[in-house]
C-alpha cells in the first residue's frame, strides 16, 4: 500500500473494504501519475480474494475538480503550421491511452465499486467515475458538474450512455450539454447519489454504513448481485468509452478546444491574480 | 364441492382479465398450486381475444411474500441440491412474452419473490398507499431473483436498482412512484374501485389495438435481454444453493422471519 505519490490505499472493516483516497492538494487534479497510481490500486484490489467492496473518495474539499489544464496533461498542442489531423489524432489517443485503461478497469472491476463523494466532482472526476460506481454516497456540500462543452470538448468516457442508465437520457443530455452544477439533493433525487451524509464525518459515516451492510449480508450475494445487474453493460459501456476517447483526439486534431482552453487558462490565472490582489487590501 | 384455487380468475367488463393470488393465510406466499394456476391462468389471457388488460394482484393485505418458507424448507433442504430448482422460469417466460398489457394492482407489501418477479417486468403498477416492496435476498445468501437484476434497472436505473437489490433497502409506495416503479398509488380504503375506475377509463378512450401495439413497440425489443437476464439470474441462483451458504443463513433467520410474520 506504500509508494504511492497521488492517491493513499487503505483497508477497513477487516479487510474487506478496499480504500483508494486521492491525495492531491488543494482538489485533487488528475494527472498521469493519479490515473496510473488509481489503476494499480484497482487491480490490486479486483484479485484481494478478501476485498467485498472498493470504495473511492478524495481527500480534501474536493472528490476533484478534473484535469488540470493549466499544465497540459489533457493532451499536447502542437504549434500551428505542424499540424497533421491524422497524426495529431493518433498522438491525442496515445497520450490519452492511461485513462482509457483506467476506465477499462473500472468497467470491469468485480467488488463493489463505492464512490463517496466527499466534496464536488468537475469534470474528469465527475465523467470517469461517478457513472462506473455500484453505489454513491455524497456528502451534503458535495455537487457534480461537467464544463466540457465550454471547453470544446465532447463528453468524456463514456458518460452519456453511462450516466443514462441511472438518471435517463433526458437528464443527461441537459447535464452534458449545457454546464450546470447538481447538488447533493438534486443527485439524489434524480437517482445519481443513493443517499446523502453530512459533511462533518462524512468518510467515518460511509465507512460505518458500508461496514454495517457487511455484516448483515452475504459477501458473495452482494458480488453476485453486482454481477447480475452490470454484466449485460460492460460491453456496450466499454463500446461507449472507446467512441469517447476517439472523440476527444478529433477534437483536439481539428483544433476544437485549443483556442477555448487557453482562453480558460488566462481566465483562470486572472481570478487568482486579483484574489491575492483582493487579499492584500 | 368447489375446491379452494390458489389463484382466482375473474372477468371485468369482457376486456379485463384478474389473476388474484389467493393464499392469504400464508401472504400469497408461492406453495401449494399457486404458480401452476397462475401460469394457466396467464396462457388464458394470452389466448383470449378479448382480454386487452391482465391483472395480476393479491387477497388480503399483503400482495405476495415469495417463496413459502414453510413450504421450501419442509421439502427442499436448502444445504444440499437434492432436486432440480422448481420450473418457475416458465412463470418469467410467460410474463415477459405476455402480450396483453400486464398490470400489477398491488394492494399491499411485496417482499422478496413478490416484489423481485413482479414489478420489473409489468407494463403497469398501481399500488395502494400501504403497499411497500423490499428484497432481503444478501441478507439471506441469495441472489437477485428471474432476471430482476437487469428488469429493475429499466424502471429506476442502475444506481437505485443496486440499493434495492444489493442491500435490501425497502421502499413505501410514495418511493416507489418516485423512483418510477410505480405509476399510480390510490388509497388503500378505496384501492380496488380507484384501480379498475382508472383501467376502464383508459379502456374507454383509447383503441384497443393502439394499447396492445404500443406494449409491443416498448417491450419487444427488451423480450430477450429479459429472457437472457432469467436464465442467468437461475444459473447464479443455482450456483450458490450449490454451494451451502443460503442453507445455514435461512435457518437462522426462519425463527426471526416467522415471528415479524405472526406480528402482521
Amino acid at each position: 500500500m506504500s509508494g504511492y505519490k497521488s492517491i493513499v490505499v487503505s483497508k477497513a472493516a477487516g479487510g474487506k473494504i478496499g480504500v483508494i483516497q486521492f491525495n492531491r492538494p488543494p482538489a485533487n487534479a488528475i494527472n498521469d501519475e493519479l490515473t496510473l497510481e488509481t489503476s494499480q490500486a484497482l487491480r490490486d484490489f479486483d484479485t484481494d480474494k478478501d476485498v467485498v467492496i472498493t470504495l473511492i473518495t478524495g481527500l480534501g474539499k474536493f472528490f476533484g475538480a478534473g484535469a488540470d489544464l493549466r499544465t497540459g496533461s489533457v493532451g499536447k498542442m502542437s504549434a500551428e503550421g505542424e499540424r497533421n489531423i491524422t497524426t495529431e489524432k493518433l498522438n491525442y489517443i496515445a497520450g490519452n491511452a492511461s485513462s482509457v485503461e483506467l476506465m477499462r478497469i473500472l468497467n470491469d472491476h468485480t467488488k463493489v465499486l463505492v464512490v463517496a463523494l466527499n466534496g464536488p466532482a468537475v469534470g474528469g472526476h465527475c465523467a470517469w467515475f461517478l457513472g462506473s460506481a455500484d453505489l454513491l454516497y455524497a456528502a451534503k456540500s458535495a455537487y457534480m458538474m461537467v464544463p466540457f462543452s465550454g471547453l470544446g470538448l465532447p463528453a468524456e468516457a463514456g458518460a452519456g450512455p453511462i450516466f443514462s442508465a441511472h438518471i435517463g437520457v433526458r437528464r443527461t443530455t441537459e447535464f452534458l450539454m449545457f454546464p450546470q452544477r447538481i447538488s447533493s439533493a438534486q443527485m439524489e433525487n434524480i437517482g445519481m447519489a443513493n443517499r446523502i451524509f453530512p459533511d462533518e464525518g462524512f468518510h467515518d459515516a460511509v465507512l460505518a454504513y458500508l461496514t454495517k451492510q457487511l455484516e448483515d449480508n452475504d459477501p458473495t450475494s452482494l458480488l453476485e448481485t453486482k454481477r447480475l445487474i452490470t454484466l449485460h453493460l460492460r460491453e456496450s459501456r466499454m463500446h461507449a468509452i472507446y467512441r469517447a476517447q476517439e472523440r476527444l483526439g478529433e477534437h483536439f486534431a481539428l483544433g476544437i478546444p485549443q483556442a477555448r482552453m487557453v482562453k480558460r487558462v488566462k481566465e483562470m490565472q486572472a481570478a487568482a491574480e486579483s484574489k491575492k490582489k483582493g487579499s492584500k487590501l | 364441492m368447489a375446491t379452494r384455487k390458489d389463484v382466482v380468475v375473474e372477468t371485468i367488463d369482457k376486456h379485463i382479465r384478474i389473476l388474484r393470488l389467493n393464499r392469504p393465510d400464508s401472504f400469497n406466499a408461492f406453495g401449494d398450486n399457486l404458480l401452476p394456476e397462475l401460469e394457466q391462468g396467464l396462457r388464458d389471457a394470452d389466448a383470449d381475444p378479448n382480454i386487452v388488460i391482465t391483472v395480476i394482484t393479491g387477497t388480503g393485505k399483503f400482495f405476495s411474500s415469495g417463496a413459502d418458507v414453510k413450504q421450501a424448507a419442509t421439502r427442499l433442504p436448502l444445504d444440499k441440491v437434492e432436486k432440480p430448482i422448481p420450473p418457475s422460469i416458465e412463470l418469467l417466460r410467460l410474463l415477459i412474452d405476455h402480450t396483453k398489457v400486464l398490470v400489477i394492482a398491488l394492494n399491499g407489501p411485496a417482499v422478496g419473490g413478490g416484489a423481485a418477479w413482479f414489478l420489473g417486468v409489468a407494463d403497469l403498477v398501481l399500488c395502494s398507499d400501504t403497499a411497500y416492496a423490499q428484497v432481503p435476498f444478501s441478507a439471506l445468501a441469495l441472489v437477485p431473483e428471474q432476471g430482476c437484476g437487469v428488469l429493475f434497472p429499466q424502471s429506476v436505473g442502475v444506481r437505485r436498482a443496486t440499493e434495492f437489490l444489493m442491500l435490501g433497502r425497502q421502499l413505501s409506495a410514495q418511493e416507489m412512484e418516485e423512483w418510477g416503479l410505480v405509476n399510480r398509488i390510490y388509497p388503500s380504503a378505496t384501492f380496488q374501485t380507484d384501480y379498475l375506475s382508472y383501467l376502464r377509463t383508459n379502456l374507454a378512450l383509447n383503441d384497443a389495438t393502439s394499447l396492445l401495439e404500443t406494449k409491443r413497440l416498448i417491450a419487444g425489443p427488451l423480450r430477450e435481454g429479459r429472457m437472457l437476464a432469467v436464465f442467468r439470474a437461475q444459473d447464479a441462483l443455482a450456483e450458490m444453493l450449490a454451494s451451502g451458504r443460503p442453507g445455514k443463513r435461512f435457518l437462522e433467520k426462519k425463527g426471526r422471519l416467522g415471528r415479524a410474520r405472526g406480528k402482521l
